[in-house]
């Protein structure tokens, strides 16, 4: 992306009146809610009362990061129509949220949650699991974070054609990032999402509305260049890559909905009824934005045939090149579409910084540093080790370590295995801390292991649901093997529910 | 199926998608339908409106996942007994 021929001026005038809205929002936020800095509900979730528009909007801009348009349209290019799996496995998220969010949402209104690991406490007690799904989902939060400031510098090096240094850029817009997350926390975040989830919508459509103009105006004629010159990317994959594909849609589809900024985006929900509305929108999105990048990527076989898997990643940048050249509609689109994606970057990573403080404020300062700290020292605390983390991630995305890079790729593969804990500890109540965190620690390190040795997959299953599988035996067995009512454990779930189930 | 006119005004049971079984057999069908292992690998044809079948048929299987999610989240979650009048931004 460091070549768009509509970068340069106009890109800067863009992301400086993106900077300055994303900035007004956080101000008018932090004058119409004075108090939001000084408790860890109104800061790190709005005080458990987003509404239904807003809720919706924060969590497909939390969802889609600006990598589900610029690296899934290569990937389209480079597998054809088997990337088709990308639209399953965004829409599976949805059924990742109905195996434990209508509980989880009553749960922890109730005993006022705020961070994901709240649950844990209060369902299995003890501190050693809390902790060890704590640093998991720090590390994955942290790699996440990492992966939004790379892209960042790729996009706003492309937008701004190389006439701004691209690390003062990234710079500028981590700080413009840090303020208005300071001033209105949570409501700010999700309130810059609105505006960020519309520029992604309105730049992934208007991609494909001039992608689709220089293909000779048809999906068909594309479709039937790829069938004659590169049927390979039309034809059904081995089963070997079907295996991946279910793989995927299942570690996807639950690991998803696990991540923290999206459980911190159940609590915040103010109603069940808001909640169940947003993720039933929620569930359509990847048709229209996944889908899209899907026939995005298509295109580009028929109009830039022969890339290789580097020269690929410049997809979206060389069909905004040829799109922007059409007239002066889409040369004004192609820019706000490559706002669009900075956009979708910058609302992916303000939530996972804010989810990031969250865990350090509550679950690590709170919890095991100054024990009986007041919360607005908690949440000043949460914000400034959030800065460091940006600071320290910023130095290794400019100077990539040489050793372990694997260990800074690890998100899914940790992140899901909290998954035993949040979805049989909502509904098996013989499920005990010991095997839960056992499990846990397994799963962790098998599936950071086969990483780490470079073992993608495992017959076509992903290391992360391998770690996983065992995850769940340990946890199952372990608990099995304990005698009922043996130590403690707090009744889970919902009253009522409860009542009705046994 | 959201029953609100035959049960108005009796307190309503809690309803929750991960206590109805149809709902997760459901799901795991439109799920692995849509993975196109059934299909013999490197088949192309037959098209059916320009697209390849299996493609056609793993994007169907995809809309009608998309359409089951929203439904359930609709109609099988309802845990609290809320105000129909509550929500919005």
């Amino acid at each position: 992306m460091n070549e768009l021929t509509f970068g340069g001026a106009p890109g800067i005038a863009v992301l400086t009146a993106y900077a300055v809205i994303m900035l007004g929002i956080g101000f008018w936020v932090s004058r119409r809610r004075p108090g939001v800095r000084d408790g860890l509900k109104s800061y790190y979730l709005a005080g458990g009362h987003l509404g239904a528009v807003v809720l919706f909007f924060t969590l497909y801009a939390s969802q889609y990061s600006g990598n589900n348009v610029v690296g899934y349209a290569p990937a389209a290019y480079r597998s054809g129509f088997t990337w088709w799996q990308s639209v399953t496995f965004m829409t599976a998220i949805i059924g990742g949220y109905l195996l434990f969010a209508p509980r989880l949402y009553t749960v922890a209104k109730r005993e006022g949650f705020v961070t994901p690991t709240d649950w844990m406490r209060y369902r299995f007690g003890g501190a050693r699991g809390p902790l060890l799904a704590a640093l998991l989902m720090l590390w994955a939060l942290a790699n996440f974070l990492l992966e939004q400031l790379v892209a960042m510098g790729h996009g706003i090096a492309g937008l701004t054609g190389g006439t701004v240094p691209y690390q003062a850029a990234v710079i500028g817009f981590v700080v413009v990032m840090l303020a208005y997350s300071w001033m209105g926390g949570m409501r700010a975040v999700a309130f810059t999402d609105v505006m960020q989830g519309i520029a992604l919508l309105v730049g992934v459509t208007v991609l494909l509305a001039g992608g689709l103009w220089l293909a000779g105006g048809s999906l068909g004629g594309v479709v039937d260049h790829i069938i004659a010159n590169e049927p390979e990317k039309a034809a059904v994959p081995p089963v070997r890559d079907s295996v991946n594909w279910l793989s995927l849609v299942v570690m996807v589809g639950i690991g998803a909905a696990l991540y923290p900024h999206a459980v911190q985006r159940i609590y915040a929900a103010d109603s069940e009824r808001t909640l169940k509305r947003s993720l039933s929108r929620m569930a359509w999105m990847p048709l229209v934005t996944t889908g899209v990048v899907f026939a995005v990527g298509l295109i580009g076989i028929r109009l830039f045939p022969g890339l290789d898997d580097t020269e690929s990643e410049q997809l979206v940048g060389l069909i905004a090149n040829e799109v922007a050249g059409i007239n002066v509609f889409f040369y004004v689109m192609m820019i706000l579409l490559f706002g669009g994606v900075v956009a979708a970057i910058v609302s992916t990573a303000d939530s996972v910084l804010l989810s990031l403080s969250s865990i350090i404020s509550k679950d690590v300062y709170a919890r095991h540093i100054a024990p009986g700290a007041d919360e607005k020292k908690a949440v000043a605390v949460g914000k400034g080790v959030g800065v460091a983390a940006v600071a320290v991630l910023l130095v290794l995305a400019w100077n990539p370590p040489t050793l372990l890079v694997n260990i800074f790729v690890l998100k899914f593969e940790l992140l899901i295995q909290v998954a035993p804990a949040f979805i049989l500890g909502l509904y098996w109540k013989r499920l005990a801390e010991g095997p839960v965190f056992w499990g846990m620690a397994a799963g962790a390190a098998l599936a950071g292991g086969l990483v780490l040795a470079g073992v993608e997959d495992v017959y076509g299953v992903h290391g992360g649901l391998v770690g996983l599988a065992l995850n769940t035996l340990v946890c199952v067995v372990g608990s099995l093997m304990r005698r009922p009512g043996a130590g403690p454990v707090p009744v889970p779930g919902v009253r009522d529910a409860e009542r009705s189930a046994d | 199926m959201t029953g609100t006119s035959e049960d108005a005004g009796r307190p309503r049971a809690p309803r929750e998608p991960i206590r109805r079984p149809w709902v997760w057999i459901v799901t795991a069908v439109l799920i692995v339908g849509g993975v196109p292992w059934y299909w013999p690998p490197g088949t192309v044809h037959p098209l059916v409106l320009g697209v390849p079948l299996w493609a056609l048929v793993s994007m169907a299987f995809t809309v009608a996942l998309a359409a089951h999610l929203s439904h359930v989240c609709r109609t099988q979650w309802a845990m609290a007994d809320e105000d129909e009048g509550e929500g919005g931004a």
